[in-house]
């Protein structure tokens, strides 16, 4: 940037600052606002006195919370989910980037394969006809239904894909005269050397199965495998901390505990782990920006 | 190699996209596929005869195009602002880009889960407006008048801090010598921002208009699906929300997809025309 020091330039640098200052808050101001009601006591709370900062702290909203036995059970399928449907999805995308990478005299469907990847990304059947499909598989209702629909992304191939096309050839053609099979030299030559990649499209697919709550509400016909998100959206619609009152003085817990309050709490929970992530999605997820513009 | 993955788009992409001839049937899930009676277009009849067809696409293409339109710019302007901050203070530069991308990581579900509580018509957003002198700030949430625009608004907070990601990058690549020319030649700050990066990354900028254009029956689906009530039907129910409501809820299968199959084959040629148009002005491919 070009120092400048006029009078005008320095007003521009104050109103630049001051609107970028505002932009900051305007992200912040609602976490603030949710934090400061989950640590309130149920009175402030429903006479809208909270604002920023919590009136009569208390901690009883996430005691509350973390005694749900559900929430628990929700972050492990989510957890479960994430994990084995971001294995299996680049697992089975990079074994199909492989091929796809070679020129089209070396595999020759590459070009059907590449008309078909770009016809079902285009084009969708919508949701029922999805549905329907997994339902006759019989995988309505099963953990199953939640990772394997997901498995393959042709987006995600294309970007591998392009990885591998820059990797220098001379290295695959060497394994293979050495006598290497295709499998050596993708998983020992390929997959070694992209590893910054597969980093990247595996954040890429864990944040999806992550954060997608509406799969599993369509998927699963029973509650108890709802993953996190998917139980959230059930419980901030119905949440009742009377239902939460286990032994003592109601009227004391009543007190201390409010639907809102208890709702703000297991809000910023389920936050938490993105939060603690969120260093290394910020990196990968503009290295993926950077792949996805490159031509392959 | 690519059998595990030919497979699986086989069955749950091409398999559904065939699945479109539900549309043509009465399909029925006991008779099963072969089955259920064909209808010719029956279905398709039914759907013109109704007025709910209109609404719907007004109501989806109301909120997508403002989504496109205030996201592009929004984000546009905040990306110009932060390539204005003095390499000295990246700090700063910093602090704001993480405090403005984090929303975009986040579910709808979270982020309608705190929409709920801070747009309720006493919450805080509403307590603010009244303390400005607003006596009747609007209900965002269940008022179908002012629905669209929280919509719109909501979509835009979470996604305009990781958006100006794409801008900036661009603006790293215009060169500095313009600036300094630009400044000899007495342009004040404003006057560079207008006339040198803009200019400088209008491509880029164009190229995500166009790719847009595929976006435009894409009002957001679990956001909308998770935040709207029937009190705000008639603004805030697109497209796909219906589908899913009259096909899967209430079990109309033919019906459901012959609403979703009217989406795909829009959606589609908007797709082609966007790809057609961002490759023949600025050699953009998919791959």
């Amino acid at each position: 940037m070009v120092k400048d020091k006029s009078i005008g330039s320095r007003l521009f640098d104050a109103l630049n600052y001051a609107l970028l200052i505002g932009a900051g808050a305007l992200c912040l101001a609602p976490f603030l606002h949710l934090t400061a009601v989950a640590f309130s006591k149920a009175g402030p709370v429903a006479g809208n006195l909270v604002q920023f900062i919590p009136i009569d702290p208390t901690l009883q909203n996430f005691v509350i919370a973390f005694e749900n036995p559900r929430i628990w059970s929700a972050f492990f399928w989510a957890v479960a989910r994430a994990v084995a449907g971001t294995a299996l999805s680049v697992g089975v995308c990079v074994l199909t980037a492989y091929p796809m990478s070679q020129s089209a005299d070396a595999f020759p469907p590459r070009t059907a394969l590449v008309v078909l990847f770009l016809f079902c990304m285009l084009f969708s059947g919508g949701l029922i006809p999805f549905f329907l499909v997994v339902r006759a598989l019989g995988l309505y209702n099963t953990f199953g239904s939640l990772i394997v629909p997901f498995a393959f992304s042709p987006w995600i191939t294309i970007l591998i894909m392009n990885f591998f096309r820059n990797l220098p050839r001379e290295l695959e053609e060497a394994a293979l005269i050495d006598g290497a099979t295709h499998m050596d030299v993708l998983f020992r030559i390929f997959v070694p050397l992209s590893l910054p990649v597969l980093a990247t499209v595996s954040l890429f697919q864990a944040v999806f199965f992550w954060n997608d709550w509406f799969f599993p509400s369509l998927l699963l016909k029973s509650n108890d495998m709802y993953p996190l998100q998917t139980y959230l959206q059930v419980f901030l619609n119905q949440v009742n901390v009377t239902q939460m009152f286990a032994s003592g003085n109601l009227e004391e817990f009543l007190a201390l505990v409010s639907n809102r309050g208890l709702r703000a709490a297991t809000l910023l929970i389920s936050i938490v782990p993105i939060l603690l992530v969120y260093p290394l999605l910020q990196r990968y997820f503009v290295k993926g920006l950077v792949l996805g513009a490159v031509k392959g | 190699m690519v059998l595990p993955g030919l497979l699986l788009i086989v069955t749950f992409s091409l398999t559904p996209t065939f699945g479109l001839v539900i549309a043509f049937m009465d399909f029925n899930p006991l008779k099963g596929f072969f089955g259920s009676r064909w209808v010719g277009l029956g279905n398709f009849d039914l759907l013109f005869a109704l007025p709910d067809l209109g609404e719907l696409m007004r109501n989806t293409v109301t909120i997508a195009a403002g989504k496109i339109a205030l996201g592009q710019i929004l984000t546009l302007i905040f990306a110009l602002l932060l390539n204005e901050v003095y390499e000295q203070h990246t700090w700063f530069k910093r602090i704001v880009q993480t405090l403005t991308s984090f929303p975009h990581f986040l579910s709808w579900v979270v982020i309608g889960g705190i929409m709920m509580d801070v747009l309720a018509s006493n919450g805080i957003l509403n307590q603010g407006l009244r303390g400005l002198g607003l006596d009747q700030p609007p209900a965002w949430l269940g008022d179908p008048r002012v629905f669209p625009l929280t919509m719109i608004l909501s979509d835009v907070w979470k996604n305009f801090g990781w958006g100006a990601i794409i801008f900036l990058a661009a603006m790293t690549n215009v060169s500095p010598e313009n600036h300094e020319a630009a400044a000899i030649d007495g342009a004040g700050r404003f006057q560079r921002m207008w006339h040198v990066t803009i200019p400088g990354i209008a491509p880029i900028v164009v190229l995500q208009w166009v790719l847009s254009i595929g976006n435009i029956l894409n009002a957001g689906f679990d956001q909308i699906l998770f935040l709207y009530n029937p009190a705000v039907y008639a603004t805030g129910d697109v497209l796909d929300t219906y589908v899913y409501r009259v096909g899967i809820q209430s079990a109309q299968w033919s019906f459901g997809v012959a609403v979703g199959a009217i989406k795909s084959v829009i959606s589609f040629a908007l797709v082609l025309i966007s790809w057609y148009l961002a490759n023949r002005y600025s050699g953009w491919r998919p791959f």
